[in-house]
């Protein structure tokens, strides 16, 4: 069971604010909501990965805060840094999880315009399909020893490049072809408003979500 | 036939591809420099935008059209928000429009000739570049004065964040880089695309 | 139906592809199209379900109607109400990630109501026992349950037409019996049904007429009892894949005597990474020195992670592989043996094909020669400034041959070989691999194929959860048996 996309956006908006401006508690607030907001949509396992990497970093800072090199010091704000955007990746992963088809109904509701949700739907769903490629070229890059696993070939970064890329954006080509034909073959191209299998509308269960934000907005006085 | 300078079906699967592309090959290439991430920040982006330039020029002028550009920086905002990082949306939407804006004076061919879209990218990348490296610094700074941190290092880092010169420095940099990349890109192109037949010689 | 009259048809800037085509096909109707790769079958699809001229630009001439409407005053996007369409390539013709996402995916597009959305949903999903996978991934289905995925989108429009191109390329055997019983199921409704294909043997009990193309000319009209009482001259002469699968190609002549080996697998286990079954399990195998080996089974029984092994892509747990009798670690496997994939596009990186086939050699005299002599043997010296992914996919792939020879390998290994070929061009690669096991090299060839299995291999491997199940010569094995073997798993 997952919330209203909307409330997640709002929920993730608000967040990327937060995280900036709070002091390190309210931080660790907006985390432990985050774990909460993850837990109670049944995403058990990435609730708490999440959390035990960003209280795991946060003691590491803790333990780097007085270190006496600027070298340390330069880490700890890299580190720093690193923990605001957890809480952040902890929202989007319940984005994350969702079928495309909902995503976009969600973001139809928001009043984005079809041609970019159409275009979005494409970039997603292009997402697996391209790291397989990839994992391909690479392989047969390999037996023929032009892969980026050779140290040798990254004597020629360019080259090593053009080997990668080409075949890709070969296969891309005829990627985007066919997908576009069959496409217009199923009334991509009709006229009139697109429905969808998926009713954006707010539920009882979505109660659980507007608590959790009202909570996030409280962290702010920590 | 002369061609419509609407986007149909075919361009927007066309574009949501490559944007993609172009995003795992910036993402790839900037985890391989993230060792130097945040000394040299305001640079790393002209680097990635390099290297992704080849798969927009093909992007660019296989689709051909007005908007392609603002709807890939709008795409790509969408992929950032949808990984948590919302506040860089506006930012890529501003970097399109400029981008748009390069490409908006003619009669419609110069969005298939590679000189005019290397410019639009190398204007989007420049703008692309600084952002990354402002929000960066913008949170830096927050953060210093929650914690009352001070060294000396970072002292440094947040004059030079702040000092204008350094931002041009940047910005002059990713705007080269990119065209430079076009420009060799575009030599790739011709050298496998152009001869297997499946762009038209430019 | 459709209605084809003097029908021509060139894509832009080149020359045409359909020349002169008269055709008409009656309500019901299932209309096979068939003839060699490049004869206009692929094209004369696309002008049926409206691909051309809307999609697809160039010259078309002649006039083509769909229940008497000219599709040229049809926008592309109604002629989908009409006419459903099923590709050849499942990766590329699913538009979302899930399953049920997918099948909505037309009655979307047309702004159907939620209501008759989810009952046609519930009902598809019945009828093709989709069920199950309701929520699954795309990504994570087999080739088999994408294409039924596939028909199943197509049905939701509820079309009065299917058009089919190549529906079984990508099919192993069960999969394709699979596709058949679909394809009854369709014709039992009364739909009109045309399919461009290559393979015949699963259309003889579905198809009423089957029109053979050569080159953009529609030469014969045959019954599928004309098709099967065909000799297996006349098929070879019409360049035709065999109709039936209780005879034809059978027992390779030669069978290997050699007694030196090429690749000894010993014990190899392999398991991945967070995987709780090791995907493959004690295996043994011998390649003898021209031995050719098919490897058989289903989708992840093994095979796949076999060959990559062997290749070094992938690490042994435990067990040994050795080239010429001697143990080679997994590091230095890629020089001595070849893998030549599927899909050639992957394995191709430069700008000729004369740099292609040097790539990695340095120019010396003696390598100059060699790829010389090698070009010419693959009938590919004439066109060896051409662009790599210019060439046609049987050139691609005596491409991708001619570097692993340059290599001097002593193992080649052939994914589906002849996945999405005709009849003259099976009977080519078949000559390849003979080729092949002149030169001494040990083959082996995973495989889907059984006119491949039968008229190439001497040795049938066959693979189930990592294990070997079968290690038979073909020439013990009936056409039937084997034929059973490959479709059962």
């Amino acid at each position: 069971m997952n919330f209203d996309v909307r409330l997640q956006f709002a929920m993730l908006i608000l967040c990327s604010i937060l995280v900036f401006i709070v002091g390190t508690t309210g931080l660790s607030a907006v985390a432990v909501i985050a774990f909460l907001f993850l837990l109670s949509q049944g995403l058990i396992k990435q609730a708490f990965k999440w959390i035990i990497i960003f209280f795991g970093l946060l003691v590491c800072s803790v333990g780097l805060f007085h270190a006496p090199w600027s070298v340390l010091n330069y880490l700890n704000f890299i580190l720093l840094i690193i923990l605001r955007f957890i809480p952040l990746l902890m929202v989007a992963a319940s984005l994350g999880v969702l079928p495309t088809g909902e995503l976009v109904a969600g973001l139809k509701k928001l009043k984005i315009p079809e041609s970019i949700l159409l275009t979005l739907t494409v970039a997603l769903r292009f997402f697996p399909i391209l790291m397989d490629e990839i994992k391909m070229i690479n392989d047969s890059a390999y037996l023929r020893g032009l892969s980026v696993r050779d140290w040798r070939n990254w004597k020629h970064p360019l080259i090593l490049f053009e080997h990668m890329i080409v075949p890709l954006l070969m296969r891309t080509l005829k990627l985007v072809d066919d997908l576009s034909a069959s496409a217009s073959t199923r009334g991509i191209d009709a006229p009139g408003e697109k429905t969808s299998l998926y009713q954006i509308k707010f539920r009882q269960f979505d109660v659980v979500n507007v608590i959790l934000i009202g909570l996030i907005g409280a962290s702010l006085f920590l | 036939m002369i061609q419509s300078q609407k986007l149909k079906a075919r361009d927007y699967i066309t574009i949501g591809l490559y944007t993609l592309l172009i995003y795992l090959v910036n993402a790839i290439v900037g985890m391989a420099l993230s060792p130097a991430m945040f000394v040299a920040m305001p640079f790393l982006s002209g680097v990635c935008l390099f290297f992704s330039s080849i798969v927009y020029l093909l992007m660019a002028v296989k689709v051909g059209k007005k908007g392609a550009m603002l709807l890939m920086a709008a795409v790509t905002g969408l992929i950032y928000t949808l990984m948590g990082i919302v506040l860089m949306l506006p930012y890529f939407i501003l970097a399109g429009i400029v981008g748009e804006l390069v490409l908006w004076k003619g009669d419609g061919s110069q969005y298939r000739k590679i000189k005019r879209q290397s410019f639009a990218y190398a204007a989007y990348g420049s703008l692309f570049g600084v952002g990354n490296f402002m929000a960066i610094y913008v949170m830096g700074t927050g953060l210093f004065e929650k914690f009352n941190y001070s060294s000396e290092l970072i002292k440094r880092m947040i004059y030079f964040a702040y000092s204008p010169l350094w931002m041009a420095a940047g910005l002059l940099f990713s705007f080269v880089v990119t065209l430079l990349g076009c420009y060799i890109s575009s030599r790739m192109l011709k050298k496998h695309f152009v001869k297997a037949g499946y762009l038209a010689n430019y | 139906m459709i209605t084809l009259n003097h029908v021509s048809f060139g894509y832009q800037g080149q020359s045409k592809q359909l020349k002169e085509i008269n055709l008409k096909i009656k309500e019901g109707e299932c209309v096979v199209i068939t003839g060699s790769s490049g004869c206009g079958k692929t094209t004369l699809t696309r002008v049926m379900n409206g691909l051309i001229p809307h999609f697809y630009e160039g010259e078309l001439t002649g006039n083509v109607a769909i229940k008497d409407q000219d599709t040229r005053q049809w926008p592309l996007w109604k002629i989908g109400q009409t006419v459903g369409s099923v590709f050849q390539d499942p990766k590329s013709q699913f538009f979302t990630s899930i399953v049920r996402d997918e099948l909505a995916f037309g009655m979307g597009n047309y702004g159907a109501s939620l209501n008759e959305m989810s009952r046609r949903l519930s009902g598809v999903l019945e009828n093709r026992s989709l069920r199950d996978l309701e929520y699954r991934s795309l990504m994570q289905l087999s080739s088999g349950q994408k294409q039924s995925v596939a028909v199943a989108a197509a049905e939701m429009v509820q079309p009065d037409i299917y058009i089919m191109d190549e529906p079984s390329a990508n099919l192993d055997m069960k999969a394709t019996e699979q596709m058949r019983r679909m394809l009854l199921q369709l014709k039992e409704q009364g739909k009109t049904i045309v399919i461009a294909e290559h393979r015949l043997y699963y259309l003889t009990d579905v198809a009423d007429r089957i029109v053979y193309m050569e080159d953009g000319r529609i030469i014969d009209l045959f019954t599928p009892e004309q098709l099967i009482a065909f000799s297996d001259e006349k098929l070879a002469e019409l360049g035709l894949r065999g109709p039936v699968l209780t005879h034809g190609r059978s027992g390779r002549a030669g069978i290997c005597k050699e007694s030196e080996q090429r690749l000894n697998i010993r014990n190899l286990s392999v398991q991945y990474r967070r995987a709780k079954q090791p995907a493959l399990r004690d295996v043994n195998l011998n390649v003898a020195k021209g031995e050719v080996v098919a490897l058989i089974g289903k989708n992840g029984a093994g095979k796949t992670t076999l060959a990559r092994t062997i290749c070094g892509l992938i690490g042994e747990k435990c067990g040994t592989i050795a080239f010429n009798a001697q143990s080679v670690p997994r590091k230095r496997r890629r020089q001595q043996c070849w893998f030549v994939m599927q899909d050639t596009v992957y394995q191709l990186f430069t700008d000729s094909v004369w740099n292609e086939i040097m790539l990695n050699h340095p120019v010396t005299a003696e390598t100059t020669a060699r790829a010389e002599l090698l070009l010419k043997q693959l009938h590919l010296w004439a066109i060896k400034d051409r662009h790599p992914a210019s060439l046609s996919g049987g050139q691609k792939q005596r491409l991708v041959l001619g570097v692993g020879l340059m290599q001097q390998t002593d193992l080649m290994i052939l994914d589906e070989p002849t996945s999405g070929l005709d009849g003259k061009n099976l009977c080519r690669v078949i000559d390849q691999i003979k080729d092949l096991r002149a030169r001494g090299c040990g083959i082996l060839i995973i495989t889907h194929d059984h006119e491949l299995v039968a008229g190439a291999c001497d040795r049938v491997v066959k693979l189930r959860d990592g294990q070997i199940i079968l290690n038979k010569k073909t020439s013990d094995l009936k056409l039937a048996t084997l034929v059973h073997e490959m479709t059962n798993y």
